[in-house]
């Protein structure tokens, strides 16, 4: 396969093809095995809050005030 | 992107390096990485994302605020009163914007997902492109219809001095919309980020002045008395069609949950925000809509505050006009460009380059502004039609069969040997019971005619075309989710690697 014009924007060359997937495979490592703490909580009470007060009640009110 | 020969990126030159890339990059190969990940689809990390609580809220309702809320608001006051509007509107501008937020935001806040990607574990990789178009279609309409009313806002104030140039003006405020959205985007997420910061107050101040002014003028009661502009013969049907509406325009955000969420630092910021913001915020504020539509007789802030306040009142309701439907509009342009990412021809295409993408097909409403804009229920309505399932199958596949787990390599990963490369590429059983959400839907309300079958009165149409494909998809995939998962196990601790990465 020739190689792309060096000024190409619309193309990556093959070092900055390999420099991607390195980086990516690095990231999903990091992703894959990362703590859950790390991205926050959201445990069965905030499910239970957020269906209630945002999906079930709603629907409910609207019912009963029609 | 501009490749590694291009000059370092002064943010990821006062990086930290260990935040940019791996420790052994160069100053370019970490300006290379960095750009990739503000506007790439490279999974952002946590230490790269922008929002905590406080930012995650004055984004959402940034972007939610815009006048496509006055427009919905217009809309909803032919059919019903200011109480039941009140109910309805709020009630369902949450639920619909539970049904497609809960999913979306925790996947794609966990593991730094773009939208389209998350995507690619219910619809495999060629799945996922039928989304795109559909998704693309989705912000380009949303950015035209804004910038069409930040057309019209610019034409209202310059009859209020006087002037009444014709409809050209409100192709040339599409124009200059576009020009400010494009230079908003290219700069990136952190911009948009302190823009908002500001732009978020603001809006939330002149919104209430503009209550205020309202409840001055007029009053609660009259308010309250006031009579629908253009309803059905039918009470019943109007209060659920209104429902269905807000439901619909909920459901709308589909589109823009994504792109918000992976930005976020905490799984709180990513939900809560959005359904305070996307739905109980945008609710409110397309209720004041509905109260000025009912007593003014109409819903464009332009129009109702000069004749209260005079010209000046205008012009700073125009500036409301102009600040938040810039700001959604570059929400939307963002999303779409990141979306374009997934097309092999644009993948390593710079930044600029995928905006012009983005806002290209928008050039129609400069030309027949008000021809495209007549369509704006329609278009609502159609966000309900496919994105309810859509946010059915999501909710199935993300919550109740995968545990909120996501095999991450799969996702960036198209040998077919993988587990979301299902049959040549395509998940059938999501794409069916898609297929069968916009059936049920279609069945139940067109939204072009506004014709219903006796059930929709009952049921609306986006309930059960949300729920009734989340339960077809669930039965469906239940077996071959267990499968991939006893796979997965007996394979735990294996390395993985990306045996044909997509990026």
């Amino acid at each position: 396969m020739s190689q792309p014009a060096p000024e190409d924007p619309g193309v990556r060359n093959a070092h900055e093809a390999e420099l991607l997937t390195r980086e990516l495979e690095r990231r999903l490592e990091w992703l894959s095995q990362a703590d859950e703490a790390e991205f926050g909580h959201f445990g069965r009470l905030d499910w239970w809050i957020c269906a209630a007060l945002f999906f079930v009640i709603p629907i409910l009110v609207v019912w009963w005030a029609a | 992107m501009g490749g590694l020969s291009a000059r370092s990126d002064a943010a990821a030159a006062s990086t930290p390096r260990h935040e940019a890339g791996a420790p052994n990059h160069t100053p370019e190969e970490a300006a290379f990485i960095r750009q990739e990940s503000l506007f790439g689809r490279l999974p952002l990390l946590p230490w790269e994302r922008e929002y905590g609580h406080a930012g995650a809220h004055t984004m959402c309702f940034a972007y939610a605020v815009a006048t496509w809320c006055f427009m919905v608001g217009g809309f909803i006051a032919k059919y019903t009163g200011a109480v039941e509007g009140l109910i309805c509107v709020l009630a369902g501008s949450v639920a619909g914007t539970f049904v497609v937020t809960m999913a979306p935001a925790l996947a794609c806040q966990r593991y730094g997902l773009e939208q389209i990607d998350y995507c690619r574990s219910a619809f495999g990789p060629h799945g996922n492109r039928v989304i795109l178009i559909f998704y693309v279609i989705n912000q380009v309409g949303w950015n035209g219809l804004l910038l069409v009313m930040f057309g019209n806002a610019v034409r209202n104030v310059l009859r209020g001095f006087g002037y009444d140039p014709g409809t050209w003006v409100v192709g040339l405020g599409v124009t200059a919309g576009l020009w400010f959205t494009y230079l908003l985007v290219t700069r990136g997420v952190h911009l948009l980020n302190v823009s908002n910061a500001y732009i978020g107050p603001g809006l939330a101040i002149l919104t209430v002045f503009m209550f205020g002014m309202l409840i001055h003028e007029h009053g609660w009661q009259e308010i309250a008395s006031a009579k629908p502009l253009a309803p059905f013969a039918n009470r019943w049907f109007n209060y659920v069609f209104v429902f269905e509406l807000s439901m619909a325009g909920g459901i709308g955000w589909w589109g823009g949950i994504g792109f918000l969420t992976r930005n976020t630092k905490k799984r709180r910021a990513a939900v809560y925000p959005e359904l305070l913001q996307l739905g109980f915020a945008m609710g409110l504020v397309t209720c004041v809509s509905l109260f000025s539509s009912l007593v003014m007789r109409t819903s464009d802030p332009t129009e109702w505050m000069i004749p209260i306040g005079g010209v000046w009142m205008g012009v700073l309701a125009l500036l409301f006009v102009a600040m938040a439907n810039v700001s959604s509009a570059a929400v939307a342009t963002y999303t779409c460009g990141l979306a374009l990412r997934h097309l092999r021809m644009l993948r390593a295409r710079p930044w600029w380059h995928l905006v012009i993408w983005s806002l290209v097909p928008c050039v129609p409403f400069i030309l027949w502004p008000g021809e495209l804009y007549s369509y704006g229920t329609s278009y609502l309505a159609y966000n309900g039609t496919l994105y309810a399932p859509l946010g059915g199958v999501l909710f199935a596949d993300f919550v109740f069969l995968r545990r909120q787990r996501l095999n991450i390599y799969a996702i960036f990963d198209d040998h077919p040997s993988t587990e979301y490369y299902y049959t040549r590429g395509f998940n059938w059983p999501a794409l069916v019971c898609t297929a069968l959400g916009m059936g049920i839907y279609l069945f139940l309300l067109d939204p072009i005619t506004y014709e219903s079958h006796a059930l929709f009165r009952y049921v609306t149409a986006s309930l059960p075309a949300t729920l009734v494909p989340g339960v077809v998809y669930w039965a469906w995939m239940r077996p071959r989710v267990a499968r991939a998962a006893a796979a997965a196990r007996a394979s735990a601790g294996e390395p993985q690697r990306l045996l044909r990465p997509n990026i």
